[in-house]
């Protein structure tokens, strides 16, 4: 029971992160554009993931059953890919690199699975078929729709006057803002409905194919809309700021786009990641446009780190159910939270040095480099 | 999901990935065009100079435009929730 409990609370902690990190996804847009004030736009997000987490949960089946093996899966395997997910969440926020938090938790649990049974215990199929292929297609469908539909507003609204355009499409952002932070919270939180579903499968505290239980549907999402309420402001910044001049124009459009893929998808239960949906119509927007040049470099190195999240969240995972095992038992599960939460403070008091928040959130920057060293100093 | 089917499900199911990518390019286009549609509309109405027609015209195109977006919205939002 006290490790059903303890991978539960991790489950939820990674939860938090999941918010956190991706809150840019659904502000960057508005918050950059000027559409909403950063703290607004934050907490309008946080109610309407927390809105959006009980409108669907047939990702959370997805993840829940067509992944791993479920007869297979125990409780350490869950935590210990939880604890990967986690660790790659807070190293790629404090390097305010948007990565994908969903590739994070699959990595995790597929990376621990392996080292405990065997690669028979991963559903490759469903690994390749709802993950891998909809993760390389997203972005570029995200990047195609927005970037016809920005050219489209463009001629749509060339003879309308500049105030006219400007407060039309910045109203018109709140609306797809938050049509956004619904989608969020629609998709992500399920991916942890769905971890902790497995959890309470492999404790045999619910049948196999079990529906989840609503107790796990008020927990994820409330924990995902406090995530979201802290706002990733390192990310935030890079997505608003860090690909290119965001119009309001171009942040709308980017924002229906990312809406329509993300929603699109959790209607037929494909566990998308949001973060490679937000990126890529953000850069389609900026691509198709030629008064803001994208930052092709930082783009290249975000798809770097997609890349890698899968495979580096999954050796994560891998190592801490190695020692986990190794050292046994509920004890050794124990040990490996401390060792986490002694990883996570590090990486928080790293962050303390260049602090990115409400007020700098908007500063202009180069690169992911940079990212981490806002031009307006915030006292800590 | 393709465990409990009958017949085997393909390793990668094109048609839903289809699906995907093709109603989502036509609504995130196709709400941005509706939107763009009705605030050039709305700046018809607005603007200096234009006759009584065209400013209820203009006035009347962008309403609809706004409830059209508005009941796209709903729409996709109760398909979602069915589920």
């Amino acid at each position: 029971m006290l490790l059903l409990l303890i991978v539960v609370g991790v489950a939820l902690a990674f939860d938090f992160t999941n918010g956190f990190h991706d809150t840019a996804n659904a502000v960057a847009p508005t918050i950059a554009t000027g559409a909403l004030k950063p703290r607004t736009a934050v907490a309008m997000c946080s109610v309407l993931n927390l809105v959006g987490a009980f409108l669907s949960i047939k990702v959370a089946a997805t993840i829940a059953s067509a992944l791993v093996a479920q007869n297979l899966v125990t409780l350490p395997v869950i935590f210990a890919g939880l604890i990967g997910a986690i660790c790659w969440n807070v190293t790629t926020w404090y390097f305010a690199i948007p990565s994908s938090s969903s590739h994070a938790l699959i990595g995790g649990v597929i990376g621990a699975m392996l080292v405990m049974a065997g690669g028979h215990s991963v559903l490759w199929s469903g690994l390749v078929s709802k993950v891998i292929i909809p993760a390389g297609l997203a972005p570029f469908v995200a990047l195609v729709a927005a970037a016809v539909a920005v050219v489209a507003a463009r001629r749509l609204t060339s003879r309308v006057d500049a105030s006219t355009s400007t407060m039309g499409f910045r109203i018109g952002q709140i609306g797809s803002s938050s049509l956004l932070s619904l989608a969020h919270g629609t998709n992500d939180a399920q991916k942890t409905m769905g971890v902790v579903t497995l959890a309470l499968i492999a404790n045999g505290s619910l049948s196999a194919n079990a529906s989840t239980p609503v107790w796990v549907i008020v927990a994820c999402a409330v924990a995902i809309a406090l995530g979201t309420f802290f706002g990733g402001w390192r990310i935030i910044r890079t997505m608003g700021k860090g690909f290119h001049h965001l119009t309001p124009q171009q942040g709308f459009a980017a924002q229906i786009a990312s809406s329509a893929v993300i929603l699109t998808s959790s209607h037929m239960g494909l566990p998308l990641s949001t973060t490679h949906v937000a990126t890529g119509s953000i850069v389609g927007v900026g691509a198709a446009t030629t008064n803001h040049p994208v930052h092709w470099r930082l783009v290249g190195n975000v798809a770097l780190a997609w890349v890698i999240t899968l495979p580096a969240a999954g050796l994560a995972g891998a190592v801490a159910y190695f020692f986990a095992h190794l050292i046994g038992g509920t004890f050794g599960v124990i040990v490996l939270a401390l060792v986490a939460a002694a990883y996570l403070a590090l990486i928080f008091r790293l962050s303390r040095r260049h602090v990115v928040n409400s007020i700098n959130v908007n500063d202009a920057i180069d690169g992911i480099g940079e990212a981490v060293a806002p031009k307006t100093p915030v006292a800590v | 999901m393709a465990a409990t089917s009958s017949s085997p499900a393909p390793f990668i199911d094109w048609s839903l990935l289809g699906h995907v990518v093709v109603y989502s390019v036509v609504i995130g286009v196709g709400l941005v065009v509706a939107f763009s549609f009705g605030l050039a509309a709305l700046s018809l109405a607005r603007g200096t100079g234009r006759s009584a027609l065209v400013r209820v015209t203009g006035s009347i195109v962008s309403v609809v435009m706004v409830a059209a977006i508005a009941s796209a919205l709903v729409w996709g939002l109760m398909l979602i929730v069915k589920k």
